[in-house]
């Protein structure tokens, strides 16, 4: 008999399910997900706060955020030397200006435990309200991030640059050499593509080559995506690789600028 | 034994699941919960429960809630023949529960979180295993 009954109400609650997966695919549950985002968000995003607190050393932040500071400081000596200081001007810097950047707080990194993974996808705080759209490129101080894959009105899923399913046109710092970088997962990622011919050393900086679209949805160019730390160079191969890594530490994000496109 | 711990425990695990990690905590909970509770308004929380973490991890609605809900019922026509409350049990079924629960949703290194959440699994169940006899105990005497 009690096996009879928990059937049956396992019967009604699974048709339910289904018949919401259902209303949810012809996007009926649209506004009702939006409400109920609405009112779980600042819990989660609260949660989220405090369990940050507890597990990011604040001083460990602060030279993070130095350091950051001065492969900024260095990348910007790079390129001015590069031009001989006379083709630049103020204007021909090709960086995301301040009012085409969005600030976003980091609320959620899906498949990351500490010491054991590491995260492939960051959730953000901002979505379709605040006019952000899928492909639009994450970034932290002229850092790419990665690029938003998946959004609602309040939240989007942002792929970080290691994730397996990025890749993204490159070039190399000293000597424009282009190429493509593939994020490998695991906070890997690997330039490929560069012909053999093109000259690659340790520790240049790869820039993205920049990919905007007519909205301005994309990656624009010039942001640092990593530094090369070590050369696979094959004379029998046709093109050879490097492995690249993100100056940046994604664990420790607590704040990322979506760049919405220049107006 | 207290019912509250264990809805703590459940709350807890949907907090934890929807800010910091991927582990299946909240399939385990639920584990523990049909275990100990046995009752068949589980199924109607799991659905609740499913759909809470699809808006906080921005997952299609419904999917988690299927996977609890066939993990449950599993369970709990399992128990009809056979005893639940044992560590072997406990360990094995939600190993296999968190291993399909992962893979479902494309989380990376799924074999080794299924067993780190086994064992934690066994490990809360072992303690409030303990925390009941204690509890008959004390009436008891």
């Amino acid at each position: 008999m009690l096996k009879k009954s928990k059937i049956t109400v396992f019967l009604i609650v699974i048709f339910l399910t289904f018949l919401i997966i259902l209303l949810s695919n012809f996007g009926i549950t649209n506004g009702i997900t939006s409400f109920f985002s609405r009112i779980l968000f600042p819990i989660q995003k609260s949660f989220y706060q405090s369990f940050g607190l507890l597990f990011n050393n604040q001083e460990n932040l602060k030279l993070t955020e130095e350091n950051l500071d001065f492969l900024k400081i260095k990348t910007d000596l790079e390129k001015l030397e590069k031009d001989n200081y006379a083709l630049r001007d103020q204007f021909s810097v090709q960086k995301p200006e301040a009012q085409n950047l969005l600030p976003a707080k980091v609320i959620g990194f899906p498949s990351f435990i500490p010491n054991v993974s590491y995260p492939e996808n960051l959730i953000l705080d901002k979505g379709l309200d605040d006019g952000l759209k899928v492909g639009n490129a994450v970034l932290y101080k002229d850092n790419l991030v990665g690029k938003i894959t998946r959004i609602d009105s309040s939240k989007s899923i942002v792929s970080l640059i290691t994730n397996p399913n990025m890749t993204l046109a490159v070039k190399t710092g000293s000597k424009n050499a282009i190429g493509l970088v593939k994020g490998l997962g695991g906070g890997e990622m690997i330039l490929g593509n560069v012909l053999l011919s093109e000259p690659l050393k340790n520790s240049d900086i790869v820039f993205t080559k920049g990919d905007l679209n007519i909205d301005g949805v994309g990656f624009p160019p010039d942001l640092i995506v990593g530094k090369i730390i070590s050369i696979d160079k094959n004379p029998s191969a046709l093109f050879q690789n490097a492995e690249v890594k993100s100056m940046l530490d994604f664990t420790k994000l607590n704040i990322v600028f979506v760049y919405k496109g220049s107006r | 034994m207290k019912q509250w711990i264990i809805w703590l425990i459940l709350f807890l695990s949907i907090i934890a699941e929807g800010t910091i990690t991927t582990l299946p905590l909240v399939l385990s909970s639920f584990l523990i919960l049909m275990v100990f509770l046995r009752k068949n308004i589980l199924f109607w929380i799991a659905l609740i429960v499913g759909l809470i973490l699809d808006l906080m991890l921005v997952r299609d609605l419904g999917l988690t809630s299927v996977i609890f809900l066939f993990f449950l019922i599993i369970i709990s026509l399992y128990e009809n023949k056979f005893e639940t409350s044992t560590s072997a049990f406990i360990l094995i079924s939600s190993f296999l529960g968190s291993l399909i629960y992962l893979l479902f949703f494309g989380i990376q290194n799924a074999f080794i979180q299924s067993i780190f959440c086994s064992f934690l699994t066994l490990l809360i169940f072992k303690l409030l295993l303990i925390s009941e006899i204690k509890t008959k105990k004390y009436k008891f005497e």
